[in-house]
């Protein structure tokens, strides 16, 4: 028996949750929603329910606690190739080891959802220091983001606490979703088309101005090292930085 | 003077000062406020000498009645001037915060008029920052020598991180090239904020919540080759400081040759991989239980630039080595070349569940080029003894790249 679910974390672990209700060892493969089919697997179309991925969820911490918890979302939004089944069976492990799933750690099985957990971890990090708000017109600061891993998730609760008192979206234009805070709830959207009538606030400009200028002035000539600021801050992210955008008429 | 230009003065006037840490603090944002800390710390940019930009680091002014030989900002010096207003600071700080350019201030100062003057303006921006902005997220400022210490006091209750830099290592190159300076005056404020820790510790555990004050602790700098000290003497020092004043952080400073004076070394290249050095004696000495004596004995008082301290120190004692990864204590894996904190703790904690094998064992990420020369594995042995092949493999690709440039200039010199 083949899955189909929509992509999503809580889809996911629907998935999981019919798989064991239809016994694992039937179980060939889950799989998200564009995937070619396979010819003479038989499918199931699975629906995702808040309910039932709180339920699964919850279990899997339950039994396994805080990290390993925390490995299989940050996993997950690694957005790996073949990661549900590589994810199937760190669950099912999971669920037969339980605490003693920490001991296994070094099993390739467990290993691969470890290291992709830990670039999710080490985006999301970068990205809370490197995403970029500029003010525009009505007064919300926008950013944007085309992250490798899905961290969306991961960097809105950072800068709910942060900028609380603002009202402020982070949009990832690869993935068309944008995190936004209207000083009272966080939500995600869809975003399919990208506004092109985005028009920055008045001081926008010059306070990037200054921010390029002091960022220039900051260097120290006689220990110019080019190489080390790329290997902290990769070339994938200068695109959204405004320090990074040589502008005509700036030196 | 536009806004501007004084960032840009300003901004050159600071760079000089390494310290970018904004870690330490748990502040945690208030209603209707702006900001929070991150314990961590959160770096928010690399400037093209591969530093990370963390905090608005900034000078108030670059005016100052001092003439120290070493520093951009001595009052002899030929250079533009300027001085940014109270609200100027706050508003670029608020500014740049908001569009998440910075994790917070770093605000030190030339001295005007008196220490006193100078640190009342100082804190005229914490205040404004926290009182009037609401601002919780992290402030790092300068304890200026000679400033009353009930100042010092209002100071630290406002900002996260205070720190003193001493600069010298020793007194007679201070006296050569910090005339108006003492040591002594130096080390007051700093001890002064470690006594108000000390008491602020003990209040603690008589559960009462004490008014916060710097609870990032402080942190200071040295200077490396404007003046003769061995790496042992600046070591010590370090340890010294870690211990008898609880420091946070001690940061060096490789010379910039930015200023010329007849006290003054003449030297091409800002020592980098000196400083380098000492940074990884600094990390062995507050996370792998090393000792300042232990790295740099009296007969050998300077690294060997070719090799990482660690390293360095393993081969002078050979005798201790191989160790067996499954039975080896926790403390003495920590002195193996090519295991870390990380590695060493995710050992000690897989072994208990068995034997680890040589394929387990390269993948808790230890440096496996460097470690096979001081560990067996379930009794094997896998580097080689002889001592000169074993220096040449541990040898650093930057140390060897300094050895060759280092040999084209000898003999021009």
């Amino acid at each position: 028996m083949i899955y189909r679910y929509d992509g999503t974390f809580p889809g996911f672990l629907c998935a999981v949750y019919e798989a064991y209700h239809d016994g694992t060892s039937h179980t060939e493969g889950i799989c998200a929603g564009t995937a070619p089919a396979g010819l003479f697997s038989e499918e199931k179309e699975v629906a995702s329910r808040e309910e039932t991925a709180l339920r699964v969820g919850a279990a899997f911490y339950r039994n396994c606690g805080r990290a390993a918890s925390q490995w299989l979302y940050r996993a997950f939004l690694a957005e790996e190739e073949g990661r549900e089944d590589v994810l199937f069976t760190y669950v099912r492990e999971g669920f037969r080891l339980k605490r003693g799933l920490y001991a296994r750690r070094a099993e390739p099985w467990a290993w691969t959802v470890f290291q992709w957990a830990q670039k999710t971890g080490a985006e999301a990090g970068k990205l809370m220091g490197l995403v970029r708000f500029r003010e525009l017109a009505e007064g919300l600061l926008y950013a944007e983001i085309s992250p490798t891993h899905d961290v969306l998730p991961l960097l809105a609760p950072h800068f709910r606490k942060r900028l609380s008192g603002e009202a402020w979206a982070i949009h990832d234009v690869r993935r068309r979703r944008a995190a936004c805070w209207d000083r009272h709830t966080l939500f995600l959207a869809e975003v399919p088309e990208r506004a092109e009538d985005i028009r920055n606030s008045e001081s926008e400009e010059a306070l990037q101005r200054m921010w390029r200028t002091y960022y220039r002035h900051i260097a120290v000539t006689e220990r110019h090292n080019p190489d080390l600021r790329r290997s902290f801050m990769p070339q994938k992210y200068w695109r959204y930085l405004p320090e990074m955008q040589e502008r005509p008429g700036s030196r | 003077m536009e806004l501007e230009e004084k960032l840009a003065i300003l901004a050159d006037a600071a760079k000089y000062d390494v310290s970018c840490a904004s870690s330490g603090s748990k502040q945690r944002n208030t209603p209707g406020g702006t900001g929070n800390a991150s314990y961590a710390g959160i770096c928010h940019s690399w400037a093209a000498d591969g530093r990370c930009i963390s905090l608005l680091k900034i000078l108030m002014t670059n005016s100052c009645i001092y003439d120290c030989e070493y520093c951009v900002n001595r009052r002899s010096h030929d250079t533009k001037r300027a001085m940014l207003t109270v609200e100027e600071i706050v508003r670029v700080t608020m500014q740049f915060y908001r569009r998440n350019y910075i994790e917070g201030l770093f605000l030190s100062s030339g001295i005007v008029r008196s220490p006193d003057y100078t640190t009342e303006l100082l804190l005229c921006v914490a205040k404004t920052l926290r009182l009037r902005e609401r601002f919780n997220g992290y402030i790092h400022m300068k304890a200026i020598p000679g400033t009353d210490e009930r100042l010092l006091d209002e100071l630290g209750r406002h900002v996260d991180r205070m720190s003193v830099n001493m600069e010298l290592p020793s007194e007679p190159s201070l006296r050569l090239l910090a005339p108006q300076k003492t040591r002594k005056a130096i080390l007051s404020p700093m001890k002064f904020i470690h006594d108000r820790l000390e008491e602020q510790s003990e209040e603690r555990k008589q559960k009462r919540r004490p008014a916060p004050f710097v609870p990032a602790g402080q942190s200071t700098q040295l200077i490396v080759g404007a003046s003769g000290e061995s790496d042992r003497q600046i070591l010590r020092l370090t340890e010294g400081l870690y211990r008898a004043v609880g420091l946070k952080r001690v940061y060096y400073s490789a010379y910039v040759p930015v200023m010329r004076g007849k006290n003054l070394p003449v030297i091409v290249q800002p020592p980098l991989l000196r400083e380098n050095r000492l940074y990884q004696a600094d990390w062995l000495l507050r996370y792998y239980h090393f000792t300042a004596d232990e790295l740099l004995p009296e007969s050998a008082p300077d690294f060997d630039l070719a090799l990482d301290p660690k390293a360095f120190w393993a081969l002078q004692h050979r005798e201790l080595f191989p160790v067996e990864v499954n039975r080896a204590p926790y403390e003495l894996l920590l002195r193996v070349p090519g295991v870390g904190v990380a590695s060493a703790r995710r050992i000690a904690a897989l072994r208990r569940y068995g034997w680890l094998s040589l394929d387990s064992l390269r993948r808790v990420g230890l440096v496996w080029k460097r470690a096979r020369h001081f560990l067996t594995v379930r009794g094997k042995y896998y580097g080689w003894g002889d001592a000169e092949a074993l220096r040449n493999d541990l040898v650093s690709v930057r140390g060897q790249k300094a050895m060759e440039e280092m040999s084209l200039f000898e003999g021009e010199v």
